[in-house]
């Protein structure tokens, strides 16, 4: 057996002979079950909402009955989002993103109904879930076990015994690290052992494997940090200070810091100035409710030669269903903007983040940990895009029968029902597991956390070497 | 030297105190610049808003004004159906301190002729929502969730410090009956943070916050404070060592200020759930679906009914809008109702648990204070589905007479002003 196991095993040894350490160990492992066992039915129940309520809603459109094709694209139908491929792990944005998103003519509306607005605000740091459990509570488990594994070796005097003996410090490092990180690995173990197990498709074990790996980084960055204070500290009592206090600076404070830095930075839209904004941009365009538009009265003069007639009553379609559709094809325009220009808040917010992630993991840590469990933006964003595809193909049928049918009639020709069923059943495919450049970036950042820690560890090693020479 | 100065001198001593108490002084400024962005942000949207509305009617009146009369001579109008009236919720009285629910709820409420309880906002989730996810510093998450961290590393010593040093017995000789002692020494370090809190709401006051309130919330703050102080000194003369007491106290932390409450409101969420969201939706589309074939019908009887409105124009669009949306109204009422039972039901709940930890009931009591709770909220709600039906009610007449509004009619249009509640 190699030096660095024996010291290993010794360390932990010591370390779980204590009973409070037992016990919070074991406490750790119970909220991370019931955490795990809730975020599980909470995201069985969401998907058979899902289902049962977007059936429920096709079953509304087909039985629409004799109506106007513009009313039932008004009337529309509603998409359910699904929860994220790992939301039982991570629910990442999920609370935080609409969940429900009407599709209707005129309009890409955005998803409503987002969980966290029919939640109280019981508690100053919400959502308790298995991913904040290793995120948050974990490195605080192993500040509490390990901030005395090389201060309380100089507190005890024992310190320089240790090095005397010819043992190595980097090696006598290395050991006492392993011993923590064999206490966070039986916290990760549990985590996703339920999760590689639970992994009910290729897309979900592929994501777990992910999560698993990013989780491992943190926590031995957690636990290489902890070792290295715990060298640099003069007595235990200091070092629990120092790592207690980096504990709320980088996980309580930095990320509600960066937060706000990142909304100064770029303030997301707000509501009313957003929809004023389209109505406006809007105004540009074609306005199919507007017969004095005078877009609308080019359209028609195009129309009419188009179809070699003088009159609009001697057209052989519906104008109406000619204009409604310009009209959505200009809304097309402005949505495209309008969201171009939202996403480029986001991004700047990103790059706001991810500078701020060199000063805490956790940043770049819950940017991965959402990706991989498929419950950041980008996935809200995939769902919302498939919707719109959706939409525009809907407003475009009701346009064309319109068009094709309405003739005299407008917009008090009523349709037959078959016309509701012609139109495709709204089916929503959550992406497979893309590792996207943006993920990949926060996983550098991680890394580079990984390499700083282990740097750090080497240096502490170097300072034992010579505080054993003095 | 008396044991106050003593402690004071030794206090002013500690370069890791003192640096401690500076960044918790450099937080509470960041805290409350969060609070002051965000008042100022809410209050330009609210200015902005109402500015859009006045400056549209400002246009309609213009319009109306250079207008030629209609065909059959009568001066022009403004079509009633299409006059929209913005109700908004100024800013919070407390927002300084304690954001609560701003962000999640919005404040902007469009209202027509045809407005329902459900229909009052649209498309209101536009923020980003990794920041809404990351969570905001402001200042009741630094009073609630790091202040008792200071109060912590200032008091966790106050008795085994000594008893570590082996002085205890001296200082009691010295100085008198340990309750004393103790009394004495955690007035001096309790100070520090008592002194931030005052600088605080001090500077709360200076930059907006009225004085009644910030006296209302610092009495909270100080409470809060010296319980912990109190706990502070209980564990520190109960533990073997400083090193022990800080354990514990630390432990005690956790669970207070962050796993009880958020079990708590996990709890509430898992035992109390509000109904479901999409089952409401399909709710609302049934109804719709039930009454679409039956607008000309639901017309006939409400002209029955009122039969004043009846003698002017033809039955068009608006006027059936009407009707159907105040049928649908009123055939959704039980469902809205079982919703908001729910979530009654579920605060109720949170009302009790929320004893489990006084960080919860703390916070609870600072966002109630700031008025950004749903209690605030509510009443808003409230006053704005009074004022939609007054809007209905004025514009009524002119929807069932199928004709335009007047200039004059167009400026008496009510606006709606919020009441504090």
């Amino acid at each position: 057996m190699s030096t660095i196991t024996l010291i290993a095993r010794k360390e932990l040894r010591e370390s779980l002979r204590d009973g409070r350490a037992r016990a919070a160990l074991i406490a750790l492992l119970l909220l991370l079950g019931v955490t795990l066992a809730i975020g599980l039915q909470q995201t069985a129940a969401r998907q058979a909402e899902v289902t049962t309520s977007s059936a429920a809603d096709r079953a509304i459109w087909d039985g629409q009955g004799l109506v106007n094709p513009h009313s039932a694209a008004h009337f529309g139908q509603y998409a359910f989002k699904p929860a994220g491929a790992l939301a039982a792990f991570d629910p990442g944005l999920e609370p935080y993103l609409g969940t429900s998103l009407w599709i209707e003519a005129h309009d890409q509306n955005f998803a409503t109904h987002r969980p966290a607005d029919d939640r109280f605000g019981l508690a100053p740091i919400d959502g308790l879930n298995a991913a904040f459990v290793l995120q948050v509570l974990a490195p605080l488990l192993l500040i509490f076990l390990g901030h005395g594994l090389v201060a309380g070796e100089r507190e005890r005097q024992t310190l320089r015994q240790v090095l005397a003996s010819g043992v190595s410090p980097q090696k006598w490092l290395i050991g006492k690290w392993l011993a923590l990180a064999a206490i966070a690995g039986l916290i990760w173990l549990a985590a996703f052992a339920v999760l590689l197990i639970g992994a009910h498709s290729v897309d979900a074990l592929q994501r777990a494997l992910w999560l698993a790996g990013t989780y491992a980084l943190y926590l031995a960055i957690v636990c290489a940090l902890v070792i290295v204070v715990s060298t640099h500290a003069a007595q235990t009592r200091s070092a629990l200070l120092l790592l207690l206090c980096g504990w709320a600076l980088l996980l309580l404070v930095a990320p509600r810091v960066a937060s706000q830095a990142a909304e100064w930075a770029a303030p997301s839209p707000e509501p009313a100035a957003y929809q004023r904004a389209i109505s406006k941009a809007k105004g540009s365009y074609i306005n199919a409710h507007d017969p004095n538009d005078a877009r609308a009265v080019k359209l028609l003069a195009e129309t009419l030669v188009k179809y070699g007639v003088s009159k609009k009553e001697d057209l052989p379609v519906s104008f109406e269903g000619i204009v409604l559709d310009a009209d959505e094809e200009a809304g097309h325009v402005v949505f495209a903007e309008m969201d171009a220009k939202r996403q480029r808040i986001e991004a700047t917010q990103r790059e706001v983040l991810r500078t701020l992630s060199l000063v805490t993991p956790l940043l770049p840590l819950q940017a991965a940990s959402t990706a991989f469990a498929g419950t950041d933006n980008e996935q809200h964003r995939h769902f919302s895009q498939a919707t719109e595809t959706y939409r525009r193909d809907l407003q475009k049928r009701m346009n064309d029968a319109m068009r094709d049918f309405g003739k005299g009639q407008d917009f008090d020709y009523l349709a037959q029902p078959a016309l509701w069923k012609s139109v495709p059943i709204y089916t929503y495919n959550p992406p497979k597991l893309q590792v996207t450049r943006s993920t990949w970036v926060d996983m550098l950042i991680l890394t580079a956390w990984a390499f700083a820690a282990a740097v750090l560890l080497r240096r502490s090693a170097k300072h034992l070497q010579q505080e054993a020479r003095a | 030297m008396s044991l106050i100065t003593l402690e004071t001198r030794l206090l002013t001593r500690s370069r890791g105190l003192i640096a401690l108490w500076i960044g918790f002084a450099l937080l509470l400024a960041y805290a409350l610049a969060t609070g002051l962005a965000t008042q100022a942000r809410w209050q330009q949207a609210v200015d902005a808003q109402r500015a859009a509305t006045e400056e549209t009617y400002a246009t309609e009146l213009a319009r109306i004004a250079s207008a030629a009369p209609d065909a059959s001579g009568l001066p022009a109008g403004a079509p009633p159906a299409r006059q929209r009236m913005d109700a908004t919720l100024p800013p919070a009285p407390g927002l300084l301190i304690a954001l609560g629910d701003t962000g999640a709820r919005p404040v902007i409420a469009s209202v027509r002729y045809a407005t329902r309880a459900d229909t009052l906002f649209k498309n209101v989730e536009v923020g980003n929502g990794v920041t809404r996810a990351l969570g905001a510093l402001d200042f009741t998450f630094w009073l609630v969730v790091l202040m008792p961290l200071l109060v912590i590393a200032f008091t966790h010593d106050v008795v085994a410090g000594e008893r570590d040093a082996q002085r205890l017995h001296l200082v009691q000789a010295q100085a008198g009956a340990l309750r004393g002692v103790v009394l004495r020494r955690l007035i001096v370090r309790l100070a520090p943070g008592l002194v931030l809190v005052v600088l605080g709401f001090a500077s709360a006051i200076v930059l907006g916050l009225p004085a009644s309130l910030a006296a209302c919330a610092a009495l909270i703050a100080a409470l809060y404070l010296l319980g912990w102080g109190a706990v502070c000194a209980w564990v520190s003369h109960r533990a073997a060592t400083a090193q022990a007491a800080a354990a514990w106290l630390l432990v005690g932390w956790l669970l207070v200020v962050i796993v009880i409450p958020a079990a708590t409101a996990l709890a509430v969420q898992t035992l109390a759930p509000v109904p479901s969201r999409s089952e409401q939706v399909l709710a609302v589309r049934q109804v719709q679906l039930a009454l679409q074939p039956r607008a000309t019908e639901l017309l006939g009887q409400y002209l029955t009914d009122h039969p004043e409105l009846a003698k002017g124009g033809s039955a068009g669009f608006a006027q059936k809008n009407f009707v159907m949306q105040r049928e649908t109204e009123a055939r959704l009422a039980p469902v809205f109702a079982q919703f908001e039972q729910a979530q009654l039901k579920q605060e109720r709940a949170a009302a009790m648990l929320q004893w489990l930890s006084p960080a919860a009931l703390t916070q609870r009591a600072l966002v109630r204070l700031a008025g950004t709770d749903s209690i605030r909220y509510r009443a808003y709600l409230t006053q704005v589905n009074a004022f939609s039906e007054g809007w209905r009610t004025t514009l009524r007449e002119p929807v069932f007479a199928g004709r335009n509004l007047t200039a004059d009619e167009l400026k008496a249009l009510p606006r709606f002003r919020f009441v504090e509640p």
